[in-house]
């Protein structure tokens, strides 16, 4: 697939932060490169409690980036320059239209249904078809499209009202056409993909079974795709049978198959990058919707464009997914983390960026996960990109041999990484005495070769980055080692107190029993 | 040595975490008594000489802040400390001061091993060598009774050693103490008594020891320092007619090793109401006599009737785990008294004394360079209530994230663990409504086999969430740490006997040789 992702951003550094954690590490990667100072938050920090944020019990989520005196507080891509009561707003599909409308954007017609004769009033007077929404939803959730006929309407209107009692209704026509998301910072648009919901295209032998868990495995390599599989359920099955498909059956070469109404990227949809295509009449339209509200200087807004009436806004997103257009599924990759950061620190803006350095996410996070901190710096960005030099070492690498690897690269005071790929034991160092550490690695492996020697991406000191499995297996192996240590021990104790009480004894006893037994 | 049972400080028990023990006593201790008045307490990292990253950290009321190094704050000045680092300076800043200190004489490395050995026998025996620069104890070599034993000490210090620059001193009889001053006063007196262990006529000396070194894994700074079966020991014992198998009677204490260092098995004795004015006089000048210097640990040697002393040393970061937890006598409050004058403006201060923090995810964070500064999460104003459930519920497997999120988002501290997907224990704590909150929801999640109770005690001010059956990241990272320290310190201890059985074998084949 024709695709081109930011240089500066390889695929092994960011998947350190998958799902929720992958937009606010983009940005805060971004600015700390600049040397501006990054400090994650819990949620215990008392620093946030004026801003709208949610699911923080993880950490990651929460941080802030300052220069001097000048401090910008993120949750997620979203920085404190977006007013809270656009954050309320934009979560509230009613309650943005209002605003869109009275800014004179574009937006399906609709209104707010409170029982069933409004429902039928309000049918009458718009054409159909219709959507049904829940005011509040997101994530695709709560939304049902194209509803053709009256008892059709009054279906979903039934089911949605069960599924979410209590929520407030929206009706709008239903406007048909490809979907965009747009990301908007400052007076400009910065990243566009078109949304296609999930879908297969069929070889002429698989099954679509099979052709979605090889779309899965294509997902599993893209950072943000990874964690929004293609799920089989009740409703990709319903899309099939409609399209008198099951999921053995096996679609012909080249026809795509649409496996869902939503477009939705956690649904299974895939974010094409469309920045160059999209006509400039859509791109000033998403600028003038964040301009519909109260301070909102960056977010992502998504866009319709229907064939008869032109580009239709459907919701706005102040806390948008931006790695959707950093990782599309095809097309360029758009810097939005570079755009977000030049608006909040201006000053930073063309300076150097140290696009080789990186931290490890979890490392930082370790003190904030179980709460003891409400604050953790992260170690200032190495500036310069030293020549380091790359070996692959061959054999497992056992805790043992990893942690004298680290104690010897921290007393060399080299930067660098000891990481576990697949095929194997990475080590990266670089400073004056990279190949003492190299020697010394290359005894502790056994074998293994150097196969490079330049730049590579560096964390501020050494990292060592191995899986959970790893550090489990770690666990049971010392648990093993501090006992045979300790009962070696307590052997040549039990030897040594036994000979110093019969060293009186004649001859060459002593020392015969000291071999035999040790 | 009748042994009685010692009064420990209750706001210090059960809240001195594993993270804690050993080394990092005083460092937790005054950063607890700082953080549970309510000031900031942050952590930050500098780089040790093996290159690994280290803890300190600094309080702050948000006008003054104080950082502190072990147990020694920034009101010390580095004047200070290195008068106090160099034995000849500090003798000397003693003696004009008119400090009794014992009498001697300090040799440069111009001068030779024979000039030395002269100005020895012109003063008389009995003598102590001692390096000037180091520390713990290191090549201080006491009660040299002649001529032969002071050349070989001379040669071993200056030679082996490579510390040319020493001491001779005359070497007084008594018994050591280490007496902790600050601002004028003093605050405590500890001494260091030889291992040893008491008989019930019953166990052996074997058996005595593994008693011993159990009963000092309730002590927080001796966790790890149990009393070793090392040469020092070895020594006695051959010294002695005791071996490891002797019973010895009830009530008889036996004096298993000779050196009193705390590492080595050694006990700390609170001696503070043994001191008389004039040593605790002596005492108060010797911190007088090093300017920029309000609080610090001074060496005594105490004559035998406990009337007077001399000052052996002055230490500007003295260990202050033998002050809270001496094995017999009474617990001296020395950090309380530390902040009381570092922030006297927070010594009415009320104070979170039903919680602590917990160091482990803090040092692993700063070990592996994720964090270079960080914030602990401050004390809880408001004494929080205790609860606890336990029970083999059913369905735990499929319901346990819901109750993940439920509670972590939720203001609570605790712990909860998940064994085997089939049983929990949670102890939590907080305010009433938020805990009342998760027991209907415990409530309504288990309505089967789940006990509810109230519980008391201090806790961590942390949720702590360990589940075996998937581990958290931070759990697992944590706990490795752990065991490799456990690890590298047992390697160690192996390493060292190692060694000894090696060397005691080389010199029985040299007996052999000869004979």
């Amino acid at each position: 697939m024709n695709r081109s992702w930011p240089p500066h951003l390889p695929e092994d550094i960011v998947r350190q932060a998958e799902g929720p954690l992958l937009c606010g590490y983009l940005i805060a990667l971004e600015g700390w490169r600049r040397g501006l100072d990054l400090h994650f938050h819990s949620n215990r920090s008392s620093a946030f409690t004026d801003l709208p944020v949610w699911y923080t019990h993880r950490p990651g989520r929460l941080f802030t980036l300052s220069s001097g005196n000048h401090s910008v507080r993120f949750f997620r891509s979203r920085g404190d320059g977006v007013a809270p009561e656009t954050v309320k707003s934009g979560a509230d599909k009613a309650v943005s239209k209002a605003f869109l409308e009275k800014a004179g954007v574009p937006v399906p017609q609709g209104t707010l249904i409170r029982g069933k004769d409004e429902l039928q009033k309000e049918a009458d007077r718009l054409s159909g078809p219709f959507v049904l929404k829940v005011s509040k939803g997101s994530f695709g959730k709560g939304v049902i499209t194209n509803l053709q006929t009256a008892p059709d309407l009054l279906k979903a209107f039934e089911e949605l009202k069960k599924e979410h009692s209590g929520e407030e209704i929206l009706l709008e026509e239903h406007v048909d056409g490809p979907e965009y998301r747009l990301y908007v910072v400052g007076e400009e648009t910065v990243g566009a993909v078109r949304r296609d919901p999930a879908s297969v295209t069929g070889d002429g032998k698989s099954t679509v079974r099979t052709l979605i868990e090889q779309k899965n495995s294509q997902r599993k390599k893209n950072p943000r795709l990874a964690t929004a599989l293609i799920t089989v359920d009740k409703s990709l099955e319903a899309e099939l049978q409609q399209q008198g498909l099951t999921l053995d059956s096996s679609p012909p070469g080249g026809k795509i198959v649409p496996l869902r109404k939503q477009s939705n990227v956690s649904l299974g949809g895939d974010p094409v990058d469309v920045l160059d295509a999209v006509p400039e009449e859509m791109k000033e339209m998403a600028v003038r919707t964040l301009k519909a509200f109260p301070d909102f200087p960056h977010g992502g807004v998504d866009i319709i464009h229907s064939p008869e009436r032109g580009p239709v806004v459907l919701e706005v997103n102040p806390t948008a997914q931006i790695a959707l257009m950093v990782f599309p599924m095809s097309g360029t990759g758009r810097d939005i983390p570079k755009a977000v950061i030049d608006y909040y620190f201006p000053e930073t803006a063309g300076k150097q960026r140290a696009s080789h350095a990186y931290f490890s996410l979890a490392d930082s996070l370790m003190a904030l996960e179980t709460g003891a901190a409400v604050r953790s710096r992260v170690p200032d960005c190495p500036v310069k990109t030293p020549d380091g030099i790359h070996w692959l070492l061959e054999g497992p690498l056992r805790v043992k041999e990893r942690e004298y690897i680290r104690t010897k690269a921290m007393e060399l005071h080299l930067t660098g990484w000891l990481k576990q790929k697949a095929s194997g034991w990475h080590l990266y160092a670089a400073g004056e005495k990279a190949e003492e550490l190299g020697e010394t690695a290359l005894k502790e492996a056994g074998s293994g070769s150097r196969f490079s020697t330049g730049p590579a991406f560096i964390t501020p000191s050494f990292a060592v980055f191995e899986s959970r499995e790893e550090i489990m297996r770690d666990i049971k192996e010392l648990r093993t080692l501090i006992e045979k240590t300790a009962k070696k021990r307590r052997r040549t104790e039990t030897i040594l107190t036994a000979l110093k009480s019969s060293a009186g004894l004649p001859g060459r006893l002593p020392l015969l029993l000291m071999k035999r037994r040790s | 040595m009748e042994q009685t049972k010692p009064v420990w400080l209750s706001h210090l028990e059960g809240a001195v975490p594993l993270s804690a023990k050993d080394k990092k006593i005083s460092l937790y201790t005054i950063a607890l008594e700082g953080w549970r008045r309510g000031l900031e307490l942050t952590f930050w990292s500098i780089r040790g000489d093996d290159g690994e990253f280290q803890l300190r950290f600094q309080l702050s009321d948000g006008r003054t802040t104080h950082q502190f190094q072990g147990s020694r704050g920034d009101k010390i000045t580095d004047e200070a400390d290195s008068v106090c680092d160099d034995k000849s300076l500090t003798n000397e800043a003693l003696r004009n001061h008119g400090v009794p200190v014992p009498h001697g004489k300090t040799f440069s490395e111009a001068d030779g091993d024979e000039e030395i050995t002269a100005y020895a026998l012109e003063k008389g025996f009995p003598l102590v060598l001692k390096p000037t620069n180091a520390s713990g104890g290191k090549g201080v070599i006491v009660n040299i009774r002649d001529e032969e034993t002071f050349r070989r000490a001379v040669a071993y210090v200056r030679q082996e050693l490579n510390l040319k620059q020493v001491i001779v001193e005359q070497f007084v009889e008594g018994e050591e103490c280490r007496v902790m001053v600050l601002d004028g006063e003093v605050l405590g007196a500890v001494q260091r008594r030889p291992a040893s262990v008491t008989g019930d006529g019953k166990k052996t000396i074997a058996q005595l020891i593994e008693q011993k070194n159990e009963d000092r894994r309730q002590v927080p700074h001796l966790f790890h320092r149990p009393i070793k079966l090392d040469r020092q020991f070895y020594n006695t014992m051959h010294a002695s007619d005791w071996t490891l198998r002797t019973v010895p009677e009830a009530g008889e204490t036996i004096i298993v090793k000779r050196v009193s260092n705390i590492s080595a098995g050694g006990d700390p004795v609170d001696v503070t109401d043994l001191l008389s004015e004039s040593i605790k006089k002596t005492a108060v000048q010797a911190a007088e006599a090093v300017p920029g210097l309000p609080h610090c640990g001074v060496d005594l040697m105490v004559a035998p009737d406990w009337k007077e002393a001399v000052v052996i040393e002055v230490n500007t970061k003295p260990g202050l785990g033998s002050h809270l937890f001496p094995i017999t006598g009474r617990s001296r409050d020395i950090p309380r008294a530390l902040i009381d004058f570092y922030f006297p403006e927070t010594k009415e201060a009320p104070r979170a004394d039903h919680v602590f923090f917990d160091l482990r995810t803090i040092e692993a964070a700063v070990k592996a360079a994720g964090a270079s500064e960080i914030i602990a999460a401050p004390a809880p104003y408001e004494k929080p209530e205790v609860r606890f459930a336990e029970g083999a519920v059913p369905g735990l497997k499929q319901k346990k994230h819901r109750l993940e999120r439920f509670i972590k988002e939720l203001p609570l501290i605790g712990e909860v663990h998940i064994i085997k997907n089939k049983y929990i224990s949670a102890r939590l704590a907080g305010k009433p409504a938020d805990l009342e909150r998760v027991s209907s929801f415990l409530k309504e999640m288990f309505p089967e086999n789940l006990t509810l109770s109230s519980d008391d005690g201090p806790t961590a001010n942390e949720l702590t969430w360990k589940d075996d059956t998937n581990p958290s990241r931070v759990e697992t990272c944590v706990e490795r740490r752990r065991l490799i320290e456990e690890w590298k310190a047992e390697e160690k201890a192996a390493a060292r006997t190692a060694r000894e059985a090696s060397s005691f074998r080389s010199r029985l084949k040299k007996r052999f040789r000869r004979g």
